[in-house]
């Protein structure tokens, strides 16, 4: 029995070791960092157009409401330090330095980690108010960016030090992996709330979910309506009411049992592509495009670094080709 | 016995431990990280336990209290995944705003989130639409004002007046931006087509769908009081839950 147990916690002890502490290419981490650095700059830009409007400390849409919406909340934004808008636009103007440096690779360790600070500050600021979904993916993404070595690859960081001539490839790492893992498993979290949460409506049962969530005018993007029309199949008329229903099941099922399937090896590739068919639909029918983009990018945690390497090496390859040359003596096949 | 069968039991063999030095770190540094890993797993885990749409007393006292709350609300982990949950709305909601000058004359009209009308100005791109309809969709979540009881009319009379308060807040911001003497707001719910009225050929935007619920009217006045009641006024404050 005692001999069981101890042969039980070592395996345990192993398998955990294995799958946090096993060092990974850094590819994934590296590509991910362009796609959320670029998230991060789209997503900040766009609160250029009311800096003063949400981001006051007291005035603006919710300023007034401040003390009581952040009351008792312990989390940080230096937005509600400042109430010069000269200074505001300052700070946001250098924040969109972080986020364009980040996406670049230039200076990736430190932007990482400034512009983890920048993105927790604009969503503490509005949270509640005028948050959503895409600013959670974010901080998260971010998070565990800043964790990585995400300017390994892909990078101007990288371009430099090539230059100056270190090898070819780079190293693997185990924080690459750690990041891989925490997003892999807060992606799990995600799904299996958001299914559960959805198990305790009714909408989400009869099947009419998808219906209010694509018939809603204020969300809508793409008139989906027409998946109240009868077509006809020969003799038969075929409700496509019953593809709204099939879609809501799907929504439902895909994200109570995408924490399970998704690490079977067989299964990952068909979890993930619903995953990423079911936010291409938000994002196409219901207008979310940042939201569905963010969710895909965590997805591609779950694809790996050796497919990755495979799409994006070759033209890293011509990149660093014609900005690099050929100086690094072992700088042959490999980006 | 039966045929074809063993006589002595398979041993079963030792499952053989990846080699050392597979993993770079030393034991005591992936013992820390392990502890550091599986307090950040619980940390992402239990905070949207709590905030679903029905959670037990036990997952909120554990996720909302301090010993959780200083890990979770800096790094933004302290917030639900009920994206549409429990179920999605039977349809949307916009804020209709005029604010008058000083002759009462209207001096700006507008609308969000609008991205169609071509009455008022729109917001674009679509993100920038998005937020203004979060404005909309989350002012109805400010909960300063506790119920008088807890009856579903105590229930309705307190979310309507806190309602009307984050339209006040707004109202007040469109007063000073635009320099106006009264802005009136008036929140309006549209809804959703159902698919029988689809195939019936009613419009997404025929004017019965539409509702006003309420109407909010703040002046310049009332600027030079606080929005929130004074100390001695202040209710019970309620901690806000940022549930989706």
């Amino acid at each position: 029995m005692y001999q069981s147990a101890k042969q039980y916690i070592q395996h345990a002890w192993t398998g955990w070791n294995n799958f946090w502490f096993t060092p990974s290419d850094p590819a994934l981490v590296s590509l991910l960092r362009i796609l959320v650095g670029g998230m991060l700059f789209y997503t900040h830009l766009i609160w250029s157009n009311g800096l003063y409007d949400f981001f006051h400390p007291t005035l603006g849409w919710s300023g007034e409401m401040l003390p009581y919406t952040q009351q008792g909340r312990m989390g940080f934004s230096y937005f509600n330090y400042i109430s010069s808008d000269a200074l505001r636009w300052a700070v946001h103007l250098f924040n969109m330095v972080v986020f364009f440096c980040l996406t670049i690779g230039l200076c990736s360790r430190t932007m990482a980690v400034l512009a983890w600070v920048s993105a927790l500050s604009y969503a503490a600021r509005v949270t509640p108010g005028a948050f959503f979904g895409l600013d959670k993916a974010n901080c998260m993404m971010i998070t565990y960016l800043m964790l990585s070595p995400c300017g390994a690859r892909y990078s101007i960081d990288r371009l430099w030090r090539l230059h100056r001539g270190a090898a070819a490839e780079a190293a693997g790492s185990v924080m690459a992996t750690v990041a891989t893992r925490l997003i892999q498993l807060h992606l799990c979290v995600i799904y299996l709330f958001g299914g559960l949460g959805k198990c305790q409506g009714d909408m989400w049962w009869n099947g009419g979910a998808v219906w209010y969530s694509i018939a809603s005018y204020e969300y809508r993007s793409l008139d989906m309506t027409w998946l109240s029309n009868k077509v006809s199949l020969g003799p038969v008329q075929f409700d496509l009411l019953y593809v709204v229903d099939l879609l809501t099941h799907g929504t439902v099922f895909l994200e109570l049992f995408y924490c399970v399937l998704v690490w079977n090896r067989w299964l990952r590739p068909w979890v993930v592509a619903s995953a990423v068919g079911m936010h291409l639909f938000i994002g196409a029918a219901m207008g979310m495009w940042t939201f569905g983009l963010i969710m895909i990018f965590a997805n591609l945690a779950f694809v790996g670094p050796a497919p990755i390497r495979r799409v994006c090496d070759p033209l890293a390859r011509r990149v660093k080709l014609a900005l690099v040359g050929e100086k690094s003596p072992a700088a042959k096949a490999t980006a | 016995m039966a045929k074809n069968k063993p006589e002595k039991p398979a041993t079963p063999k030792p499952r053989a431990a990846s080699p050392p030095g597979e993993w770079p770190l030393p034991f005591w540094l992936r013992l820390t990280a392990s502890v550091a890993l599986a307090w950040h797993l619980a940390a992402v885990f239990l905070p949207p336990l709590s905030l679903q749409p029905k959670s037990s007393q036990l997952a909120v006292v554990t996720a909302q209290s301090q010993f959780l709350r200083w890990y979770t609300d800096p790094l933004y982990l302290n917030g639900g995944y009920s994206f549409f949950s429990p179920d999605p709305p039977l349809g949307g909601r916009l804020i209709r705003y005029v604010v008058y000058g000083e002759s009462g004359e209207p001096i700006v009209e507008g609308e969000f989130p609008n991205r169609r009308s071509t009455s008022y100005a729109t917001q674009w791109p679509r993100l920038w639409y998005h937020r203004h309809m979060m404005l909309v969709d989350q002012s109805a979540d400010l909960q300063f004002y506790p119920p008088d009881d807890m009856s579903p009319t105590g229930l309705q009379r307190a979310s309507r007046r806190n309602h009307e308060l984050a339209l006040r807040c707004y109202a007040r911001h469109l007063l000073r931006k635009h320099h106006g003497q009264r802005a009136e707001l008036k929140l309006i719910s549209h809804r959703s087509l159902e698919p029988e009225e689809v195939q019936a050929g009613l419009e997404p935007t025929d004017p019965s769908l539409y509702r006003t619920e309420f109407t909010v009217v703040e002046s310049a006045e009332q600027l030079g009081e606080p929005l929130l009641p004074t100390q001695d006024e202040t209710p019970p404050l309620l901690p806000m839950r940022t549930a989706g």
